[in-house]
């Protein structure tokens, strides 16, 4: 069996488009540390993660000979790319998950028992733990987990998340407020629950 | 959403954070993506002829089309029609050529018999003529010995059947009868006035 250590992207690219399997296998090993934690924190629990993770990866194998045929190109970048819309896609089309949760209002339900030590906890937002931050945003409708991890953490444009989530850019400014309202309440519960289930 | 919220949260921190973040490979990942990879059935339709793609348009195509198709039906109309007029075929019977056998001269005119004029005198002194004329018969047997080209396949059959020999009758000319026709003679009459002298009966009433 011949060992691509010594390959750079494109011969493996074009040894996975000739259906080989140890280049298929290194390929999925040199991408799946990332990937993996990119389908984390685009679904909504460990388990979907895992199962959008493996059929991103089947995409991205099948649109494989299209990103070899773009010359001059970042191959990492366009093969990320790729492996994101199809997860987007994955979400998208469980209809009665995305929709539904996506009609939820964002509101600020206050408690109306007020307790003092509970509540006077001090939240320092600049040293959050990744667990933290990623079960929080795990915890959001998927319309706002999808367009918060998007255009903030992805970086891609209004329009262009719009163009992947079919809505108007308003309900995407609107649901990227409403994930930056919801994700810091809930990164604010997580830790409540969190520091009050430490041992004393 | 509360107007007292206040956007703690530093998002660069978090954006490098989640950028860069990476989970541990499993080695149960790969195998459960073969194990998905086989179940999925493979669409890949390997194609023996290569694809050409000729760059015609359709308004050349059809008017081509419908050429052919007219063309090849008035083609097949042409074929049961027959402008030329085809030459009679004759088709030569040949003669079956026998010995030449000397031929014997059967040409035998009869001698006209000479009228024989017989005359009795009655006792009751009245003269009777009978004139008994013989009607020649002639007949002409020759031996074709050359070939003789006939037109006529029907002829030619008789000539077969009859050994080469012809016979042939004197044509008899029918002489047409005069008939006299009598003269009646012409009565001339003075033309008078009939009504002259003649008085219609009146009428009596009652």
């Amino acid at each position: 069996m011949p060992i691509y250590s010594f390959m750079i992207n494109a011969e493996l690219i074009s040894a996975c488009i000739k259906n080989d399997k140890t280049a298929k296998k290194q390929f999925f090993e040199s991408y799946y540390k990332k990937f993996a934690f990119i389908a984390l924190r685009y679904s909504k629990n460990k388990t979907q993660a895992e199962s959008i993770v493996l059929s991103g990866f089947s995409s991205v194998f099948k649109q494989l000979p299209q990103i070899k045929n773009q010359s001059n190109a970042d191959y990492d970048k366009l093969i990320r790319d790729h492996f994101i819309i199809s997860l987007v896609n994955e979400i998208k089309n469980i209809r009665n998950e995305y929709y539904v949760s996506s009609t939820i209002k964002a509101t600020d339900v206050k408690d109306k028992s007020y307790d003092l030590f509970t509540d006077s906890v001090y939240i320092d937002f600049r040293n959050i733990k990744e667990d933290d931050l990623i079960k929080s945003l795990q915890e959001l409708v998927p319309s706002q987990r999808l367009a918060f991890n998007l255009h903030i953490i992805d970086g891609y444009d209004i329009s262009l998340v719009s163009t992947l989530l079919e809505t108007n850019e308003q309900t995407i400014k609107s649901n990227i407020e409403k994930a930056r309202f919801n994700l810091q309440k809930n990164i604010e519960k997580n830790l409540k629950i969190k520091h009050n289930e430490q041992p004393v | 959403m509360s107007n007292q919220f206040n956007y703690d949260l530093d998002e660069r921190q978090i954006k490098i954070m989640l950028q860069n973040a990476e989970l541990e490979y499993n080695e149960d990942a790969w195998t459960n993506f073969e194990m998905l990879h086989k179940a999925e059935p493979k669409t890949v339709s390997v194609k023996s002829m290569p694809t050409i793609n000729i760059g015609i348009s359709r308004s050349v195509i059809v008017p081509i089309v419908f050429i052919v198709l007219i063309g090849g039906f008035s083609s097949i109309l042409f074929s049961f029609v027959d402008f030329k007029k085809k030459p009679e075929v004759i088709k030569e019977i040949p003669l079956v050529v026998t010995p030449y056998v000397k031929p014997k001269v059967v040409e035998k005119l009869k001698p006209k018999s000479k009228p024989i004029i017989t005359s009795t005198l009655s006792v009751s002194s009245t003269p009777t003529l009978t004139q008994v004329v013989a009607t020649p018969t002639l007949t002409i047997n020759k031996p074709i010995a050359e070939p003789v080209h006939i037109e006529k396949p029907e002829i030619a059959k008789v000539l077969v059947a009859n050994n080469n020999t012809v016979n042939i009758s004197p044509k008899v000319k029918k002489i047409k009868k005069r008939v006299v026709s009598e003269e009646l003679p012409t009565i001339t009459t003075p033309i008078n006035n009939l009504n002259e002298n003649t008085v219609e009966p009146e009428l009596k009433l009652p």
